[in-house]
């Protein structure tokens, strides 16, 4: 039973309870308002299992890409054969994955990763048919044993199906196949859905069909500001404006992100203001980590200089990095 | 001239406005950016330290625009997140000096930024003014009318856009007024800039030529870039020899 519910339209959002690192599963709850009804998710894209069905809904294509590259790094260092059904050209998506830390280049070189572009693998032309796009899933689900490898993961973004496609409303029957397809399997897929183009209607009629909901935790999100976890690499991202009014979800962000070991980033690349108490709250968090650690942030050029300004570059674990050099 | 309120929940309106207050006043991106942090961090600084709320207002005087953030004084000042500690007394005499002017704060970071910042506090609350040079003005547009034997010369100078061009097409109505069989030229050498208002006040200046029967219009000056441009618009004839000793090039004469 998929656990997302949906009531009506407008922004989506999972609210972390008491979340810690890696057990999303069970803590998200529903944002709920006047204006606001939730799909709400019940795993984190780091916890998905073989033989899941996972619907992923994303607010934006960082998001997207963000949770694609978690899902496909764990799908390579785990040695299964990994498929993007892309709406970019392959050489985009790799280089999305590329940006990420994802080694997807040598995994495409090498067989075990591949990327192709949705509508030449699921349409015929310009039609859609549920036939033919189990046909594709059949052929990858018995190719990839045979080319060695001890599992299979598919992402597909379906944004093919937001353009005019004839046979589009067989898509909850494809959806259908694709979970009885996978009932036994090592064979995970992961269906891509943005949810703010896609319209309640068809979100509702094919959710039910997914054995998951997946969706980015989420610590704060109003029109002006966004800040959610980011998966790959791991971190936080935000995007808006942030000032001192948002200060709590920040300080928990950074709280939750610090908790995992390694090296966290702190993708601002979609934040054009940041005030002075926010700024030096991140660089207050990256000085307390041990030297060992690095923290990555990614700015926009409009807020480089107040991470300069207030002694970022005097930390030496902060990297800066600006703009879209990264 | 901006008067704008704010309290707690309004930051964000006021950096819009703000924002888009320097960006009209000709501040390049970069300072603008700059401009929106330092009012953001005076406005933040009177609703936290101050009395809630309070007002910005902003003005251009002689190329350099000023911001003045006030808050709505007869507050009741609490202590600030101590990090100038021991000024709870000096604070009583002047809350100005209670403010976080510390090395990493926000204040200190808004006076590294502003060209120049100052504090002050009276009994009506504390008031900070900021000042930002604005990048040196363009020129203005200008008109320069020369008569000569075979007609009259219009010499358009500067920028020519959104803001100025009206003052060309009433420029030419009230010429063709006074003078039916109008010859003009208008001439483009010293013009600095150029938008889609400049090109749709020179579309209707050729049609209200056009419509005044005994009138004709040359255009003359232009760099080769704008006359392709006007070309591509009709407004001159590909054919237009450039040639100075002829007539002059991008003639539309006579009048279809």
């Amino acid at each position: 039973v998929s656990a997302v519910s949906l009531a009506g339209r407008g922004r989506y959002g999972l609210k972390i309870g008491s979340a810690s690192p890696g057990s999303g599963r069970g803590s998200g709850c529903l944002m709920s308002g006047d204006d606001v009804v939730a799909v709400g998710a019940d795993a984190q894209i780091t916890d998905l299992a073989v033989n899941d069905h996972a619907c992923l809904t994303f607010g934006e294509a960082e998001e997207m890409f963000d949770l694609t590259a978690a899902f496909v790094r764990d799908g390579l260092s785990g040695g299964l054969k990994v498929v993007w059904l892309s709406d970019l050209a392959p050489p985009q998506a790799l280089g999305e994955l590329t940006r990420r830390g994802i080694t997807a280049e040598p995994a495409a070189a090498a067989g075990q990763m591949v990327v192709a572009a949705s509508q030449d693998s699921l349409l015929a032309g310009r039609a859609f048919a549920a036939d033919h796009a189990m046909g594709w899933l059949t052929g990858q689900m018995s190719a990839y044993r045979g080319e060695g490898y001890p599992g299979l993961r598919i992402a597909i973004d379906m944004s093919w199906a937001l353009r005019p496609v004839a046979g589009i409303e067989q898509l909850p029957g494809f959806e259908e196949g694709i979970a009885a397809a996978l009932a036994a399997t090592k064979v995970s897929v992961l269906c891509q859905y943005d949810r703010d183009r896609f319209d309640a209607v068809t979100l509702a009629s094919v959710s039910a069909f997914h054995s998951r909901s997946v969706a980015a935790a989420t610590y704060h999100n109003d029109a002006v500001l966004r800040i959610c976890r980011q998966y790959a690499p791991p971190g936080i991202r935000l995007a808006g404006e942030i000032d001192q009014s948002a200060e709590d979800a920040l300080a928990m962000a950074m709280a939750e992100a610090i908790r995992v070991d390694g090296d966290i980033t702190v993708n601002m690349a979609e934040l054009s203001f940041i005030d002075a108490a926010c700024t030096r709250m991140i660089i207050d968090t990256a000085r307390s980590l041990s030297p060992a650690r690095r923290v990555a942030l990614w700015c926009s050029p409009a807020i480089t200089p107040r991470f300069v300004l207030l002694g970022a570059t005097d930390v030496r674990c902060i990297s800066l990095v600006t703009g879209h050099d990264r | 001239m901006l008067d704008q309120p704010f309290d707690a929940d309004s930051l964000y309106a006021l950096r819009a406005a703000a924002a888009a207050h320097a960006s009209q006043a000709g501040m390049r991106e970069g300072r603008c950016d700059d401009l929106v942090f330092v009012v953001s961090e005076l406005a933040a600084n009177a609703v936290r330290h101050g009395a809630g709320s309070g007002r910005l207002q902003m003005w251009t005087l002689a190329g350099i625009l000023h911001c003045r953030v006030s808050d709505d004084g007869a507050a009741q000042r609490s202590s600030h997140e101590g990090d100038s500690g021991g000024a709870a007394g000096a604070a009583a005499q002047d809350p100005a000096a209670a403010l976080p002017v510390t090395r990493g704060h926000g204040l200190w970071a808004a006076r590294q930024i502003a060209d120049q910042l100052s504090l002050r506090s009276g009994p009506e609350g504390t008031i900070a003014t900021v000042t930002f040079a604005l990048p040196a003005a363009r020129p203005s547009f200008h008109l320069t009318r020369h008569t000569r034997d075979d007609g009259t010369v219009l010499e358009l100078a500067g920028d020519l856009d959104r803001r100025s061009a009206p003052e060309l097409t009433a420029a030419i109505r009230d010429l063709t007024t006074g003078t039916p069989a109008l010859r003009l030229v208008l001439d483009l050498a010293a013009l600095t800039f150029w938008d889609s208002a400049a090109l749709a006040a020179l579309i209707t200046v050729q049609r209200h030529i056009n419509d005044t029967p005994a009138a004709t219009l040359t255009l003359t000056g232009m760099s080769d870039q704008f006359r392709h441009r006007l070309e591509a618009l009709g407004l001159i004839s590909q054919s237009a020899p450039d040639d100075t000793a002829g007539p002059p090039p991008g003639q539309i004469t006579p009048p279809r």
